[in-house]
């Protein structure tokens, strides 16, 4: 094989996306489901639901873009399921943006994530009586000071909590500081019998109501350097979600270049969206800014109105940005260069794109998964 | 007329992928490999449960100590000493609530000299709640119980009448515990014959494992058990399917195993066209293999009969030392019978006929495959997924 080749391969191959990243919702698209942005890992769903039973809408102005609200009135409750049945064991670091609008009695405490299960339950809460926020159940625990939930009451406050078992210490980070750090006894596990992730309010016995915006897991232990950044900026990010549709033993994939190029950041020239499928089937990419209506119909919407062949293939794109039309290569490929001008007003816009294709060879429609790019610095 | 044309090929092509037939069967082990630490799981298309299991031997057993003569051909292999034992770890965490069957062949070649409980089948953990368990009561009568069937932990133990141990010493004897809630009963089966009924009460059957996988082998502490046959389905079996099981003779079956190595947006498949054939039995003419790649790939296809050797070479083999752009993908099948080449064209399949002749002596018949891919468009090696064929009626 020629040398370019084996480097292509090693590339492709590595590109697998960073497989110890698990989630991470922006919650800048509001009115649909969260969008993990983390999902290309294979370890947690695209797609997370929202459970509430809560008349106020579950969107709120956030730290940056829009964020999920955890409701107003103390007899209901609104979370985002993840999907995502936590279990790990080792370096860990869960991330956030948190803020209270509602005053916590003394007599009672507010949840911002948990799983449902009561083995271990991972799980961080704050307290209406010390006023802190306690964040356990990984085989350890870690406690802020009682001045956090006053920090909640006046604005954003980002939290960071990175557990390090190779230099056997975890930390807590406040807006990007961290505290005094603590030592790691025991490997940090969590019991997958706790069940799926719960970001928000999950019961309507607890008080408190936290929006959450940036919400980050990931299987490795942080840097200072990207708490602090995390603490600080609007990050670019992007990542499919929506199922492909296609016969059995092809694949019609929608991505990015990101692990070759990097994400959406403002001034990426070389940023672009790949299509790979069946050489020589023709396709139509379409990009959109929002996945709530398309030509006036509501999305998803049900692909058979193109071909009774696709129903059941889901399309998520408004495409109200620019509709591209083209052939896949002798290689399965196309690339539509995307570069992302170096204008910070652009940064908080997502664009939603997906394809729709058709084989001559196969006689048939199909449709690519939908891939969502959030410009960011 | 194209448009209909098109709208039934697409119908058709939707309906090859839903396999509608075994959805809810999950594992089917036939340990017919003989040899290795991998053991393929026939019903691994359903995509219910992974599609292979991993053998994992305690106390330093070697390959070759982990298989026994089985019923047929080849079988998993009970302790030689207690404390020594061999488990199959399916990778399957069961999430079922509803009705189910499970079925094996065993047969016990050491007498239990103590009062033991070997279990054969164990699945979750912690409290009788999570953990599934399928022993053999030699404490008692030598009877087969179950824990960890019911939705609740209340009844935790269902005990079998029939003696299963002392008729049936050194011999192999298959059983079938069909949980069916629609009758709110347990059918159990010895050698095909219906042994006993008993009642789930008010409880509704499920399986339901967060901890740990299911095993096999787990905890044989006295007795030497060898297992062969294995199936676990999410449905109720019926008689005659029980009755049909119990028979020592080969089925047929096909399944993929290892993994398929191909970059980002590609795809690489090999199977068989089972769900438009049906199974390699003899006298399947229309059988074949059918391998899914990008477009103008060649290939050399690989038939042999063995997954634990290239020649002389052992498998599984790191492609490594054919182009450093292969390191990680594993190849496992022998080129013994043949190797096939072509091209895969612009549908992106080929089908490569493997009619079965019609003699009933090839039943047992093992034949495994893998393809080895080159695109000169994406400039790549690829390599698919193994197949296994075994012959049978």
């Amino acid at each position: 094989m020629h040398p370019i080749g084996a480097i292509a391969l090693a590339a492709l191959l590595a590109s697998t996306g960073i497989a110890q990243d698990v989630l991470y919702y922006k919650f800048d698209d509001p009115g649909a489901t969260p969008i993990n942005l983390a999902a290309r890992s294979g370890i947690a769903p695209g797609e997370a639901t929202i459970n509430s039973r809560n008349a106020t809408p579950p969107w709120v102005p956030g730290r940056f873009g829009t964020a999920f609200s955890g409701g107003a009135a103390s007899t209901t409750w609104q979370y985002v399921d993840t999907g995502y049945n936590v279990a790990f064991q080792g370096s860990f670091t869960v991330a956030f943006f948190c803020r209270n609008r509602v005053p916590l009695p003394s007599t009672s405490g507010a949840v911002i994530f948990r799983g449902p299960g009561s083995n271990g339950r991972f799980i961080a809460d704050v307290s209406g009586s010390t006023q802190d926020l306690l964040i356990r159940g990984f085989g350890g625990s870690m406690r802020s000071d009682g001045t956090f939930l006053s920090k909640t009451m006046s604005g954003w406050v980002h939290v960071a909590l990175v557990a390090d078992w190779t230099n056997r210490v975890v930390r807590l980070y406040i807006d990007g500081v961290s505290g005094i750090p603590l030592p790691l006894t025991t490997m940090p596990f969590v019991d997958p019998r706790d069940g799926p992730l719960r970001i928000g309010k999950t019961s309507s016995s607890t008080t408190g109501s936290f929006d959450i915006d940036e919400f980050r897991l990931t299987l490795r232990a942080a840097s200072a350097a990207e708490v602090q950044r995390w603490a600080t900026t609007d990050t670019a990010a992007d990542g499919p979600f929506g199922a492909a549709c296609h016969p059995r033993g092809r694949v019609v994939l929608l991505d990015s270049n990101e692990a070759t190029h990097g994400p959406p950041a403002i001034g990426n020239a070389r940023y672009a969206l790949e299509l790979f499928g069946l050489a020589g089937t023709d396709y139509t990419l379409m990009l959109g800014t929002n996945r709530l209506r398309f030509a006036g119909l509501p999305l998803p919407l049900d692909l058979k109105i193109v071909d009774p062949g696709l129903a059941g293939c889901l399309w998520h794109t408004s495409g109200d940005i620019a509709s591209f039309t083209g052939r896949l290569d002798a290689a399965g490929a196309a690339r539509l260069a995307l570069p992302v001008p170096n204008v910070p007003a652009i940064v908080g816009i997502n664009v939603f794109s997906q394809a729709v294709l058709y084989s001559g060879a196969l006689s048939r429609f199909m449709s690519s998964n939908a891939f969502v790019s959030a410009i960011g610095q | 007329m194209i448009r209909i044309l098109t709208t039934l090929v697409v119908a058709t092509l939707f309906a090859a992928t839903l396999e509608p037939a075994g959805a809810q069967d999950v594992l089917y082990y036939k340990f017919d490999a003989g040899g290795g630490r991998k053991v393929v799981n026939y019903y691994g298309h359903s995509g219910i449960a992974p599609l292979e299991a991993r053998l994992v031997s305690q106390n330093g057993y070697a390959n070759s100590t982990l298989w026994a003569t089985g019923n047929p051909g080849s079988a998993l292999k009970g302790s030689e000493t207690v404390g020594r034992d061999v488990t199959l770890v399916s990778d399957c965490y069961p999430q079922h609530a509803g009705s189910f069957t499970i079925a094996f062949a065993f047969k016990n070649r050491r007498v239990m000299t103590r009062p033991s409980r070997p279990e054969l089948v164990t699945a979750g953990g912690g409290s009788n709640l999570n953990r599934f368990i399928c022993f053999i009561n030699s404490q008692a009568n030598n009877n087969l119980g179950f824990e960890g069937w019911a939705s609740v932990s209340s009844p935790a133990t269902l005990q079998t009448t029939p003696d299963v141990l002392t008729p049936h010493y050194s011999r192999w004897v298959h059983v079938a515990a069909v949980f069916d809630n629609a009758t709110r009963s347990v059918r159990y089966y010895v050698d095909g014959q219906l042994a006993d009924t008993l009642s789930m009460g008010n409880y509704t059957a499920r399986l339901q494992a967060g901890e740990n996988p299911l095993r096999i082998g787990f905890g044989a502490r006295d007795g030497s058990v060898d297992i062969d046959e294995f199936r676990l389905l999410y449905r109720a079996a019926t008689a005659s399917e029980v009755q049909a099981w119990a028979q020592p003779s080969h089925f047929a079956a096909d399944g993929r195993y290892g993994t398929a190595c191909y970059p980002r947006g590609r795809s690489v498949l090999l199977e068989s066209n089972r769900a438009q054939a049906g199974l390699p039995t003899p006298g399947n003419g229309r059988y074949a293999l059918k391998l899914y790649g990008p477009v103008g790939s060649t290939f050399q296809l690989a038939l042999g009969t063995s997954r634990t050797r290239l020649f002389s070479l052992p498998l599984p083999l790191d492609l490594a030392f054919v182009h450093p752009a292969l390191s990680g993908c594993v190849w496992e099948a022998d080129a013994d019978i043949a190797l096939l080449p072509g091209a895969i064209g612009a549908t992106g399949e080929v089908t490569v006929p493997l009619p079965i002749p019609n003699v009933a002596a090839l039943a047992g018949f093992r034949l495994y495959s893998q393809a080895l891919l080159t695109n000169t468009a994406i400039n790549t090696m690829m390599t698919s997924n193994g197949f296994s064929v075994i012959v049978g009626r």
